[in-house]
């Protein structure tokens, strides 16, 4: 019994670990950074150009 | 009444933001803007009665459409319907970021200007006539200084007054905008054209600035004197080192690691125990106990223990970034970095990387060249990254317990070099194209608002704690299972699928000292997250047994050392280990990142492919010469 | 002379920049025909160096600096 309740808790927690993993392929996004520029080391103004980069 | 609509505008550097955060408070939604990347911040908040809606643009310097935040900039400016757009002003450097300020003027949109930082404008001698500045231009103008409430205040009853209709454009501005219309419809080229309205721009500029600010001569500076150190001949290399090292002290000997080794004793002790006894004692099967103590407690646990390391580490770097010296360490490095063909901008994406690769190969965008910004893509994924330095930790703290901030330091070394000789590789090689140019501004020393450091160390951190709780733990169970049984059922570790397929991995590392399949099963889970191979490590040698009356870092080291572990590595394996964990093929994550920004699996096939050849190598030299050495 | 000639803690006004594609971009940053700039120091090896101008300050490469033509100033 109590082995049955233990393996409804983690398969619970895996199908939103899972879910959670899916979903971030799907948006292209990132846990670590969350691919912002807020929180890549520094704001914006330590990974911008001074003015836009020259296009050829 | 409907929603005042509200956007900021104003050029990078200039408290922007934190005058945003100030407006909303925590009603902000952080989005994308379409298509691209670069986030669009939207913030609520109720003054007086009105719902006001405020947006924060990106930083830029102009507004010419040439880079996505000035596309996004002009294209918002222009299509949507805003009842005021603030231009926040960095007061002490007023002249250059009048540019913007005159640019908008010309499209017609209901501007305010934002006065801020003017306390720090009069320490550097700068001082602003309000009054006369609201004259020249004919638009209101308010004084702000960074996170204060009455600053706030200040602005919101502009927001809701009808002052704006008070307000037309001077005399001057007309004349100026007339200027602008002549040019444009004279018949010269588009260039010179550009140029002479740039020039009028900046003549405009100077008239406003000759009515309304007064400059005193203060003498030098506090920046001024502090680049005399710090940015300044020879001497500011060895300087810069000599930063990054204390802030590997902080991070692996003075603060991180003691926080961290508490957490592991909880961790891998008391929790532990408490769940295996717990387990017990609720009678759960065996197998159950053992994949939530060895399986998901070992694997997610030996990551978490590191968490304590990654947010000291971030919070180092924010506060660097914070102060303005990053930009220094751009000029510094630019004479080595053009020696490898690339620009000393480069410089700030890789140091990004240490947080992880993954912004860090997007911020390479903002580099000038195409070439630069192909090779600091290529090159980014050698450094270590966040997810890297778990693994640098624990077996730094393993193998040479009385050494840790140094080995862990050493490595940090050997991939920047790496990255640095890759792209000179590169740069000689695949991309031939001319050398690139280097112009940068280099703003004024600050004391970072803490506030801001504290949640950009937040914002980094906890996505090592979300992916810990996703990723790690489902790799955990994964890693459980293939270890504890084959394609007949239940086994013994060694004849689990792990073990196969690891050993089937190991026989590559022959020459490298870590030929064991536990080893090879660690590589090849690192290229899920970097993260796992300590999860897998964890789970295979069983962190949890680790007995734990250890008080520090060199007793939890030599309590694990009669671990498995010991065994299966001697100091000279477990570096050249830390050597090819450093340099191998990057996470998918990282690599998925790759084929979006530098267009093709073509270069994520590259990618996957030269960094494990050249991790092979580096790694097998390490251990061969060192062997020889007598190691 | 141009800027490349200039040696640290000289004042100089900017004559002319030469034709690029560097110039708009330099023009942008306030580097106009009759700006002061000032030298204040170079980065190791003596490229590229740092100048003062419109109250602030930028970092630019020797190269790029001998396309801006200076006179003394006084």
């Amino acid at each position: 019994m109590a082995t049955f309740v233990v393996g409804v808790v983690l398969v619970i927690a895996l199908f939103f670990a899972l879910r959670h993993i899916y979903r971030n392929f799907r948006a292209g996004r990132e846990d670590c950074c969350g691919g912002s520029c807020r929180s890549c080391s520094g704001h914006c103004s330590s990974c911008r150009s001074f003015t836009a980069p020259i296009k050829k | 009444m409907a929603t005042l609509a509200v956007a900021l505008t104003g050029n990078p550097n200039t408290g922007k933001s934190t005058i945003f955060n100030e407006l909303t408070g925590a009603r902000q939604k952080i989005g994308n803007w379409p298509g691209v990347t670069v986030d669009k911040k939207v913030g609520y908040t109720r003054y007086m009665d009105r719902a006001i809606s405020i947006v924060d643009l990106p930083g830029t310097y102009s507004v010419n459409a040439r880079s996505p935040e000035e596309k996004i900039v002009i294209d918002y400016l222009l299509n949507t319907k805003l009842d005021l757009v603030v231009d926040v002003v960095d007061s002490s450097n007023i002249e250059r970021n009048l540019f913007l300020t005159v640019q908008l003027l010309e499209q017609d949109i209901p501007l305010l200007i934002d006065l801020n930082m003017q306390d720090d404008a009069a320490r550097r001698g700068v001082e602003i006539d309000t009054a006369k500045l609201e004259e020249a231009f004919g638009m209101p103008v308010v004084e702000t200084v960074g996170r204060s409430s009455k600053s706030t205040k200040k602005l919101l009853d502009v927001f809701t007054s009808t002052v704006m209709e008070n307000y037309e454009p001077s005399q001057l501005v007309k004349d100026h905008i007339a200027k602008v219309h002549a040019i444009r419809a004279s018949e010269k080229t588009d260039a010179q054209k550009d140029e002479e309205i740039i020039e009028a721009r900046y003549a405009l500029i100077d008239k406003v600035v000759a009515k309304a600010v007064t400059f005193r001569n203060v003498g030098a500076t506090r920046s001024e004197k502090m680049d005399r150190f710090l940015a300044n001949g020879i001497l500011a290399l060895p300087i810069f080192l000599l930063i990054l090292y204390a802030v590997f002290q902080i991070t692996f000997t003075w603060i991180g690691q003691p926080i961290a080794d508490a957490l592991e004793d909880l961790i891998n002790d008391d929790f532990l125990n408490l769940a295996k006894d717990g387990l017990e004692a609720a009678g759960v099967a065996d197998w159950m106990v053992s994949l939530v103590t060895d399986g998901i407690i070992a694997g997610v646990g030996a990551v978490l223990t590191f968490v304590p390391l990654i947010f000291v580490l971030f919070f180092c770097l924010s506060f660097l970034d914070g102060t303005g010296y990053m930009a220094r360490i751009a000029f510094i490095m630019d004479p080595i970095m053009r020696r490898c063909g690339l620009t000393g901008k480069g410089i700030m994406p890789l140091m990004m990387g240490f947080g992880c690769g993954v912004p860090s190969i997007m911020g390479a965008r903002a580099l000038d060249s195409e070439k630069d910004r192909m090779i600091s893509i290529l090159v980014t994924p050698f450094l270590t990254c966040g997810a890297k330095l778990p693994i640098m930790a624990l077996f730094a703290a393993m193998f040479f317990p009385h050494n840790a901030a140094n080995v862990v330091f050493a490595m940090y070394i050997i991939g920047m070099a790496m990255a640095i000789i890759v792209a000179k590789v590169l740069g000689s090689t695949l991309f031939k194209a001319k050398g690139s140019t280097f112009l940068l501004e280099l703003p004024p020393y600050r004391m970072p608002d803490m506030k801001s450091v504290l949640l950009e160390t937040w914002d980094k951190g906890k996505g090592y704690l979300v992916k810990a709780g996703t990723i790690i733990f489902v790799a955990s169970v994964l890693l459980w299972v293939m270890s504890n049984y084959n394609f007949s059922g239940p086994c013994e570790i060694e004849d689990s699928i792990l073990a196969s397929i690891g050993s089937w991995m190991s026989k590559l590392f022959v020459f490298q000292g870590f030929a064991t399949w536990e080893a090879g099963a660690a590589v090849l889970s690192g290229i899920m997250a970097k993260e796992t191979v300590v999860a897998t490590i964890g789970v295979l040698y069983g962190a949890g047994d680790v007995s734990t009356e250890a008080e520090d870092a060199a007793d939890t080291a030599s309590t694990m050392l009669q671990t498995g572990m010991a065994s299966a590595f001697t100091s000279l394996s477990a570096f050249s280990f830390m050597v090819f964990s450093q340099l191998y093929t990057p996470c998918v994550t990282a690599l998925g990142t790759i084929k979006k920004e530098a267009g093709g699996w073509k270069w994520v096939a590259f990618s996957a492919v030269y960094m494990f050849v050249i991790a092979w190598f580096v790694s097998l030299v390490v251990y061969q010469v060192g062997r020889a050495l007598g190691f | 002379m141009t800027l490349k000639d200039g040696k640290t803690g000289m004042t100089l006004k900017i004559v002319q920049i030469e034709e690029s594609p560097l110039k708009q971009r330099l023009m942008s940053m306030g580097l106009i025909p009759g700006t002061k700039v000032t030298v204040l120091r170079s980065a190791p090896l003596g490229d590229p160096i740092a100048i003062g101008i419109r109250s602030y300050n930028l970092a630019l490469r020797r190269e790029d600096a001998e396309r801006i033509t200076v006179e003394t100033v006084g």
